[in-house]
C-alpha cells in the first residue's frame, strides 16, 4: 500500500454542495431566531417556520435527487454498519469520512426529523382545525426540547472528528471543500 | 473531549434572555377562593366558544378556544371574578 499524503498536501474537492450548506444554515438561523422570538408579538415566529420549513422541504427532496453527499441513501448505512464505526470511534481509528460519517448520518436523520415535528406542529397551531390543543404544543415543546439535546451532541460530534482527523469540518460545512480522499478514507 | 465538547455547546445554548412565558397575570389571592376551570369552561360553552385546553398561568386560567365568532384566541380570565384580563396579544 503506497503511503497517503497528508491532508494539507491533498487537493481540496467540492464535498458539500450550496444547498446543503445554505439549508445548513437556514436551520441555524431559523432555529436561533425562532427561539428568541417564541413569546414575542407580532408574526415573527410563524415567519420563521414557514423559511425553515421551506429549506426543510427543499432539503428532504435534495437528499434524494442531490448530489452524493447530500443524498441520504449515499450516507445512511445499517445498525451494524454504524455500531462497528462506533466501536472504531471508541478505540481511537474509525476511517476519514468525506461525507457524513455513520454515526454522523443517523444524527442527520433525527435532526431533520425533529426539525420536521417542530415545523408541522408548530403550523397547525395556526390552523382553526388544530388551534389550541395540548397535545399539539406540548409535541412542539418536546420536539424543541430534542433538538436541544442532539444539537449539542451534533457540534460535539463534529468537534471530535475535526480533531480525530484533523481537519476544520466546520471550514468544510461553510465552504464545502475537503481534501481529498486517500488510503482508506470514504468517499462521499 | 467528547464530554467536554457536548458540555461547552450546552452552555452555550442556555445562554439567552429568561423571558416570562405569560402574556398577563392575575392577582387572584388564595387558590382556595377561586372558582373551578370547569366552570369557566361551562361558562364559556354558554357563550358559544369552544374552549380547546385550560390551564393555570400566572394567576390566571389560561384559555385555548374557538370563540362564538370563530376566531382562534388564547384569552386569560381573572379565576374569581371570570373577567377577561386584556393580554398583550390583544393589543396586536
Amino acid at each position: 500500500m503506497s503511503a497517503t499524503p497528508p491532508l494539507a498536501q491533498r487537493e481540496r474537492v467540492r464535498v458539500y454542495d450550496p444547498l446543503v450548506r445554505l439549508a445548513h444554515l437556514v436551520f441555524i438561523g431559523g432555529v436561533a431566531a425562532a427561539w428568541f422570538t417564541r413569546h414575542a408579538p407580532g408574526r415573527w415566529h410563524e415567519w420563521i417556520g414557514y423559511a425553515v420549513m421551506g429549506a426543510l422541504a427543499i432539503r428532504l427532496l435534495w437528499g434524494v435527487v442531490g448530489t452524493p453527499a447530500a443524498r441520504f441513501h449515499r450516507f445512511v448505512r445499517g445498525p451494524r454498519a454504524t455500531l462497528r464505526y462506533g466501536a472504531d470511534l471508541v478505540r481511537g481509528r474509525a476511517p476519514r469520512y468525506l461525507g457524513h460519517n455513520p454515526l454522523g448520518a443517523w444524527m442527520i436523520l433525527a435532526l431533520l426529523l425533529t426539525l420536521a415535528t417542530i415545523v408541522v406542529t408548530g403550523w397547525m397551531f395556526t390552523t382553526d382545525r388544530w388551534f389550541g390543543y395540548a397535545w399539539v404544543i406540548g409535541s412542539h415543546e418536546i420536539a424543541t426540547w430534542v433538538l436541544f439535546v442532539l444539537v449539542p451532541l451534533h457540534v460535539a460530534g463534529v468537534i471530535h472528528a475535526s480533531f480525530a482527523h484533523r481537519e476544520n469540518l466546520v471550514a468544510a460545512m461553510l465552504d464545502g471543500r475537503k481534501p481529498a480522499a486517500a488510503g482508506d478514507d470514504v468517499p462521499p | 473531549m467528547l464530554l467536554r465538547s457536548i458540555a461547552f455547546t450546552a452552555a452555550l445554548l442556555a445562554i439567552g434572555p429568561v423571558t416570562a412565558t405569560g402574556l398577563a397575570t392575575c392577582d387572584s389571592g388564595d387558590k382556595s377562593t377561586w372558582k373551578s376551570m370547569d366552570a369557566l369552561k361551562e361558562k364559556l360553552s354558554g357563550e358559544g366558544w369552544k374552549v380547546r385546553h385550560m390551564k393555570e398561568d400566572g394567576g390566571c386560567y389560561e384559555v385555548y378556544a374557538i370563540d362564538d365568532k370563530g376566531s382562534k384566541v388564547e384569552a386569560y380570565f381573572h379565576p374569581v371574578t371570570f373577567e377577561r384580563v386584556p393580554t398583550e396579544h390583544d393589543a396586536h
